[in-house]
């Protein structure tokens, strides 16, 4: 989602970091941390946020038995789906409060809580929920990297990934690549400021489904690709991802990292990010080293 | 922890506005709110005087009501959707506990299991709280980095995995933990904490990375939301959520550390130990060739293994563990 849901990076104008000195052994820390304006320590009732972890946790299991179970992407992507400046006035879990209600309204007649009680019990409100629903609707139309639009069903095909098997990775550590340009309002991880910059491959991480029998931590990238699985409807796409570095002269503009100050970016800095195939395309192979003839 | 599901907190927030509200009093969650209001002079004085200012027997400030702190505006106190359509929401603790509520009620999650005496016993999502609170946690980080300083063989595993199986960090550390849980060194508790949030594992090496030559410093970040090596580490802090650290780590990763050490020095002068982080952090910066920032984009996540300071070196594992820091498991601070 275009916004700063999506590319908080470089936001000039922030306050200093807080919470810097938090202790270890405070867990659930915000009210607490943010106590520079008095605090006290933390009644069981101020545990919100472990209760909506909690909460997360036992849905992500409790909900298999709908048409739509919880599904991590779409979570990401509700936790977006609202008007920019409530997105930076809510805290961390009250985006998953907000997100969880979302998923409930998405529902419809199925869900075993109505956007009625959702507001009777003003845990959210219904203009929220009004302009989520907008903000989802129009995601669902539009096109996603590799992919192109969805047919009128929200459903996307592709005649190179699959959803139930791995597809070769086409790209080799040392390709330099550039990255590609898209604008959406629906869930994707390549941030705005990962757009339309050349990196080079330095690791090529193939994706499959999970093996039932083998367990996860075989060594392969087991989860779809985000921006389709996000628009929910089971789509995860098993699309290969690579790790590119790129330089900060070429994400931020050499005369911006020669110096550090303030808000300005660094030079001697490398930035990698993970993006998925759909996301890059060939700019140059890695350049062979070429032998001395005989 | 008995708690009624049927006790839902009443709301009869739709109707009223957010200056009445403040007026009202509007419970606890909202003094945070008034405080604010209050002193950017936004009510007129006779207006303020009817606000009350006690904040409750805890004095507590709640997250919900912190914008300033949480990124949002300082300065703004508008209706979300204009005053139209005002409705102002309870504190958050209210609203989770009202969704907690409803979800029991409509058997989604489990209620609290009833006892023989009829009484309430732990209610499931406590259980998941409770893992949070006593299993999961930044001791298996420090393990898995004393280790690899103190091993080459597993450090080379973790950092080197091969071509074909990118992740093999995550069986190494899986298999390492397996070990210390049958030494005791681990609650068998957190037999199966190497899942949500670990199971794709890069492992990451400050100081000198022989195949370049160069001195490196790694520093994790995830600018759109907050993905951490929850596995390892344990719930992120609040810095790491911050909107103010999503913004200025990936572009500005020295300032970062450099905020961080003096936030680190400011606590030492109140308590009257010796300030050096920054000193320290300076001296360090010099010697690195490059600052590399990882931001968590995908499900990989990423744990840093800081340079092992020299006068540690030829301590125990278990003394190692007392000295590394979480933050220097993230790259925000050096060892």
């Amino acid at each position: 989602m275009n916004g700063p849901q999506n590319d908080l990076q470089g936001y000039a104008g922030f306050d200093p970091i807080p919470g810097k000195c938090q202790p270890e052994d405070q867990i659930w820390p915000e009210w607490p941390v943010l106590s520079s304006r008095g605090g006290a320590e933390p009644t069981p009732d101020d545990r919100w946020e472990a209760d909506m972890n909690g909460i997360f946790a036992l849905l992500s299991l409790a909900s298999s038995f709908l048409s739509e179970p919880v599904n991590l992407d779409q979570q990401r992507w509700y936790r977006e789906t609202m008007h920019p400046r409530d997105y930076m006035n809510m805290s961390y879990y009250e985006l998953w409060v907000v997100s969880t209600c979302i998923y409930f309204d998405s529902l419809g007649e199925e869900s075993p809580i109505t956007r009625k009680d959702l507001c009777e019990h003003a845990i959210i409100s219904a203009e929220q929920l009004d302009l989520a629903r907008e903000i989802i609707e129009r995601g669902r139309t539009q096109a996603v990297p590799g992919f192109g639009r969805p047919d009128e069903n929200g459903r996307f095909s592709s005649s190179v990934y699959s959803t139930t098997r791995g597809t070769r990775p086409t790209l080799k550590v040392g390709d330099r690549v550039r990255t590609a340009l898209q604008s959406s309002s629906g869930h994707t991880r390549q941030y705005g400021y990962l757009r339309g910059r050349e990196g080079v491959v330095v690791a090529v991480y193939p994706a499959a489904p999970p093996d039932p029998e083998k367990g996860t931590g075989q060594g392969l990238y087991e989860r779809g690709y985000p921006d389709t699985a996000s628009r929910g409807g089971d789509q995860d796409f098993y699309v290969p991802l690579y790790k590119v570095r790129f330089e900060a002269a070429d994400l931020f503009g050499a005369d911006f990292v020669e110096s550090a100050s303030g808000d300005e970016a660094e030079g001697n800095t490398v930035i990698f990010a993970d993006l998925w195939e759909t996301y890059l395309e060939l700019v140059s192979q890695r350049p062979v080293a070429i032998r001395p003839a005989r | 922890m008995k708690r009624d599901p049927e006790d839902t907190p009443p709301k009869n927030a739709e109707s009223l506005s957010r200056r009445e509200l403040l007026k009202s009093g509007g419970g606890a969650g909202l003094v945070g709110v008034a405080a604010t209001t209050l002193a950017g002079g936004l009510l007129p004085p006779e207006e303020a005087e009817a606000v009350d200012p006690d904040p409750g027997p805890s004095g507590a400030v709640h997250a919900d009501d912190s914008r300033k702190d949480l990124g949002g505006s300082p300065i703004l106190d508008e209706e979300p959707f204009g005053e139209a359509n005002a409705m102002v929401l309870p504190p958050l603790r209210e609203r989770v506990l009202a969704l907690k509520n409803l979800l029991a009620q409509r058997n989604v999650i489990p209620r609290a299991p009833q006892s023989p005496d009829g009484m309430d016993q732990v209610p499931p999502t406590d259980l998941f709280v409770q893992f949070y609170e006593s299993v999961v946690g930044p001791q298996y980080g420090k393990m898995v980095v004393a280790h690899a300083w103190t091993n080459p063989a597993f450090r080379e595993q973790l950092l080197h995995p091969p071509e074909d199986r990118p992740f093999a960090a995550t069986g190494v550390v899986a298999k390492f933990l397996e070990s210390r849980l049958r030494t005791g060194q681990i609650p068998q508790a957190a037999r199966n904490t190497l899942g949500p949030e670990g199971e794709w594992l890069r492992v990451v090496a400050n100081g000198l990375e022989m195949e370049t030559g160069k001195q490196v410093h790694n520093l994790v970040s995830c600018t759109a939301c907050s993905c951490y090596p929850a596995a390892l580490l344990g719930i992120q802090p609040v810095w790491y959520k911050s909107r103010q650290y999503r913004a200025r780590s990936i572009g500005a990763p020295r300032g970062v550390l450099r905020e961080f050490a003096q936030a680190e020095d400011e606590k030492a002068r109140e308590e009257n130990r010796p300030a050096q982080a920054a000193a320290q952090l300076e001296a360090y910066l010099e010697g690195i060739d490059e600052i590399r920032v990882h931001d968590s984009n995908s499900e990989v996540r990423y744990l840093v293994l800081p340079r092992q300071p020299k006068e540690w070196v030829g301590l125990s594992e278990e003394e190692l563990c007392k000295r590394i820091t979480r933050n220097s498991m993230v790259g925000v601070a050096i060892c």
